[in-house]
């Protein structure tokens, strides 16, 4: 079967996304600084973003990037900024570098999947192809995404100028995110509770495991708001992938039941969805509580349910329902 | 996300086709493609021009998304002309329409929805919400009636329910699980899951006993039925020329014997239906009794005339049996049962004459009621509201010095309201002074007639006959028999007919304070007479 070649399209050309365009050369140029030695970490990022918040005015992209060369100019003599400044005189193909990160980002997710997932997982991340990329304009403050399938797309609404060279250095998350918890997912509607919480839990922790704690500081910084829609799952993911002695174990077991979710009825994964939730606050420790008896006995049932399966790797979705809504019965009303 | 969110945060001003400027929800007033998706929704059937007024925006920021929304299927586009007229030389505007596939118009919405800030309930146990949600609508869906569906309806209003209760108590499940709370703790007693799980104990109950009461029902008046074929068959096979044979004429001699042919062919008939054989038993039981204590010609007629109106199923039988009896009887009663028979066997003008001869009857006996005081009035669906009927009835009981009764051929959705069995006059009477006074139709014979009736006043008399003739006993108390008969056949099932009667202490400036209350209030009711 042929597929379509991923490309980018406008839907308008609006400050907003000539401001995109800008920004994302602008982050493009200052990765290929740091390739070339020049960061000085965090300092760099709040320089650039600085000069980066004097662009002004309905410009064009190449106007913009006279205006931002102009800008670097107190800042020569430091490599970094050097080192952007001849590159923004420099041709520049913003369709192909985008590309280029939508690209990496999917060879990522593959990468993660392969490394972490399971069979189920593996299997169907290798079918996952690269989604066009469309952009358009919104009034919102901060960059949105939605991976679409009819048509297939990505729809990108750029932020704010405030937020936009942030966003760019860290697009290859997002795209990342998107790949992950919206076409990898064997579903046909998206589960947001596992989308933005439980898969995002996990794609912050492969991020934590591949990059260095000051990147993952800047994700965090961009992502800390959008955590917030599914906050609670995310926390519940979070403490999920940190039980059972390995922690490859829940990360396969994720991985696995989301890349294979509609092999069971949709009830049994959103019953699994809540009860995994339930499991976090009654089998969660939480600073200050006391250990009790019944807090132990469950903490142990529920160990076993999620961690016995780990050794082959296989978990059979509707026992371990049954499984755990015979752990959490005691926790409810009495009738 | 429903579009009833989606309306509160997508505001813009527009003019509507009468030129009334109306405000809608904006969001975001520069966004060509959400204001278009947004009026789409809201208009699904426009032309550019009436897009345009709508969402406030130049024709030529329009035609591509329109085009893009039509290539994807969301829009249709035809022309406005209709082929069979001349048109204009120009162009004819094309009209769009959204597409009625739900697949489509979900799209639109998802897409409207992905434009707008975080729509989804961001609190924790939105399971609850839906849990209530679902819960509030089995509440109002089990008190609608005061009775669930009959028959056919009763399996499909189960499903309907259990699906929906299925849905709560899944819901419900979930918001246990995820609750952050121990719920089982004694604390947790007036939690908000707890109280919602103690809500669906209650709801779930009352829904499987108010089923289990209709299916015993339902049984019961199936039973019913079968047995008033097996007594109708067995009566046809004893006594075939039964019609022609007057009662006075039936001798004291074949009584017994006819008897106990009846008691025979019946246990015959019984034995061909072992299935329900045993459960037929109790009717046997009554009949043999009622035949046991027959003495006359009359008597034997009046005991099959009593289970063919309580168990037959047609009223043919028991119209010759009351026809018969009454024409020998002084009991004027029994021309109520024939006309009421008549009427169910679809003869309503001699349903009529028995009426009014009854009535005759009855007026001989009782002499003129007092009746002149009465107010009679109809209300029709449109104004009828249980709350100010509640509110008319209240002033009229303390301020009027009066009663008030209700009745319709529709439920009442009043607590106080009654269906009951219809019934007529036991024309049996023996020796052992053992028989009820009244007896209640078959429903074989009804074909589905109800009457609801509501009273203010404590202990009511019994409403006897179909509701036509309960009708037509209210009316004439405001007008000529005739008259009220004619309009009690008119009167639509779904009217409610009040009456309001005067306690002796009443004056003239009650009556007028009572209609006062009836004809002003949203009931809008229209006096009669």
């Amino acid at each position: 079967m042929s597929r379509r070649m991923a490309n980018v399209t406008f839907g308008d050309d609006s400050i907003r996304i000539r401001l995109f365009q800008a920004a994302l050369r602008l982050a493009t140029h200052f990765f290929e600084a740091n390739e070339a030695g020049h960061s000085n970490g965090s300092a760099n990022i709040e320089e650039l973003n600085e000069r980066w918040q004097l662009l002004k005015g309905d410009q064009t992209v190449s106007k913009y990037v006279e205006t931002l060369l102009n800008e670097l100019q107190p800042l020569k003599g430091q490599p970094l900024f050097d080192h952007i400044r001849s590159k923004l005189a420099k041709p520049f193909s913003f369709e192909q570098n985008l590309l280029r990160v939508n690209q990496a980002a999917l060879d990522e997710v593959k990468e993660c999947v392969t490394i972490w997932g399971g069979a189920k997982a593996q299997a169907r991340v290798k079918h996952l192809a690269p989604f066009p990329i469309h952009l358009e304009t919104s009034d919102h403050e901060h960059t949105q995404f939605f991976l679409q399938h009819t048509p297939r797309q990505i729809r990108v609404r750029p932020g704010s100028q405030k937020t936009l060279l942030r966003e760019c250095l860290i697009l290859r998350f997002s795209f990342f995110h998107e790949y992950l918890s919206h076409a990898f997912p064997a579903w046909s509607n998206d589960v947001e509770e596992a989308s933005e919480g439980l898969l995002l839990a996990l794609e912050f922790e492969w991020f934590e495991s591949q990059y260095v704690a000051l990147d993952n500081e800047l994700v965090l910084r961009v992502w800390s708001r959008r955590q917030e829609r599914q906050g609670r799952a995310f926390w519940v993911g979070r403490w999920l992938l940190n039980q059972c002695n390995s922690h490859e174990c829940m990360r396969k077991f994720l991985l696995e039941w989301i890349g294979s979710w509609d092999s069971v009825e949709l009830d049994v994964n959103l019953d699994l969805l809540s009860q995994l939730k339930g499991m976090y606050e009654k089998a969660g420790r939480h600073l200050g509580s006391n250990m009790t008896d019944k807090y132990k006995k469950t903490k142990d049932i529920i160990d076993s349910i999620l961690c016995d399966p780990c050794a082959k790797a296989v978990w059979d979705l509707r026992k371990m329902r049954d499984e755990l809504a015979n752990a959490l019965r005691p926790y409810g009303p009495k009738r | 996300m429903n579009l009833l969110n989606l309306v509160i945060y997508v505001i813009f001003i527009g003019e509507d086709k009468s030129g009334n400027v109306f405000m809608t929800a904006v969001a975001a007033p520069n966004q060509t493609r959400l204001k278009i998706l947004a009026s789409v929704l809201r208009l699904e059937r426009f032309t550019v021009h009436e897009l345009c007024l709508y969402a406030g925006l130049e024709r030529s920021m329009v035609y591509r998304e329109l085009g893009e929304l039509a290539d994807e299927g969301i829009l249709r586009s035809t022309s406005t002309r209709s082929e069979e007229k001349a048109g204009p030389r120009h162009r004819p505007p094309s009209l769009y329409e959204l597409s009625q596939d739900p697949a489509a118009r979900r799209r639109l919405i998802e897409e409207l929805g992905s434009f707008l800030p975080d729509f989804e309930d961001p609190s924790s146990n939105r399971h609850l919400k839906k849990a209530q949600d679902v819960l509030n609508d089995l509440v109002v869906q089990l008190n609608r009636s005061s009775e669930p569906p009959r028959f056919a309806e009763l399996d499909s209003w189960e499903r309907a329910l259990r699906e929906r209760f299925d849905e709560a108590k899944k819901e419900l499940q979930r918001a246990t699980w995820e609750s952050e709370s121990d719920l089982s703790e004694e604390e947790a007693a007036n939690h908000p899951v707890v109280v919602t799980t103690r809500l669906y104990d209650s709801l779930e109950g009352q829904f499987r006993a108010q089923l289990s009461k209709e299916r015993e029902r339902q049984k019961s008046e199936a039973l019913r039925t079968a047995w008033g074929d097996v007594f109708s068959s067995a009566v046809q096979i004893v006594v075939p020329a039964l019609s022609h044979i007057a009662a006075e004429k039936l001798e004291k001699i074949f009584v017994p014997k006819i008897s106990e042919e009846i008691s025979l062919a019946l246990k015959q008939q019984l034995d061909e239906r072992l299935e329900l054989k045993s459960e037929m038993f109790p009717f046997l039981s009554s009949l043999q009794l009622d035949l046991r204590e027959v003495r006359s010609g009359p008597q034997l007629l009046a005991a099959l005339a009593k289970h063919a109106i309580a168990y037959g199923s047609s009223p043919q039988q028991p119209l010759v049996f009351v026809r018969e009896l009454a024409s020998e009887s002084k009991d004027f009663r029994l021309l109520f049962n024939e006309a009421n028979l008549a009427q169910l066997a679809h003869k309503p003008e001699e349903a009529y004459e028995s009426w009014n001869r009854y009535l005759s009857g009855l007026t001989a006996k009782v002499g003129q009621t007092p009746t002149e005081q009465t107010i009679v009035a109809r209300i029709t669906p449109e104004h009828w509201s249980a709350e100010a009927f509640h509110e008319a009835v209240h002033a009229i009981m303390t301020e009027c010095e009066a009663s008030v009764s209700a009745l319709s051929e529709a439920p009442f959705q009043s607590a106080e309201e009654s269906s009951s069995d219809l019934y007529l006059y036991n024309p049996l009477h023996t020796k052992s002074g053992r028989e009820a006074a009244v007896i209640p139709i078959a429903g074989a014979l009804l074909e589905d007639q109800r009457l609801y009736v509501t009273f203010s006043a404590a202990d009511p008399p019994p409403v006897m006959g179909l509701p036509l003739f309960v009708r037509a006993d209210w009316l004439r108390s405001r007008m000529e028999k005739r008259k009220a008969w004619e309009l009690a056949a008119k009167v639509a099932p779904t009217e409610r007919i009040l009456k309001v009667e005067f306690f002796r202490g009443a004056t003239a400036a009650s009556r007028q304070h009572a209609e006062k209350i009836l004809t002003s209030s949203s009931l809008s009711a229209e006096l009669v007479g």
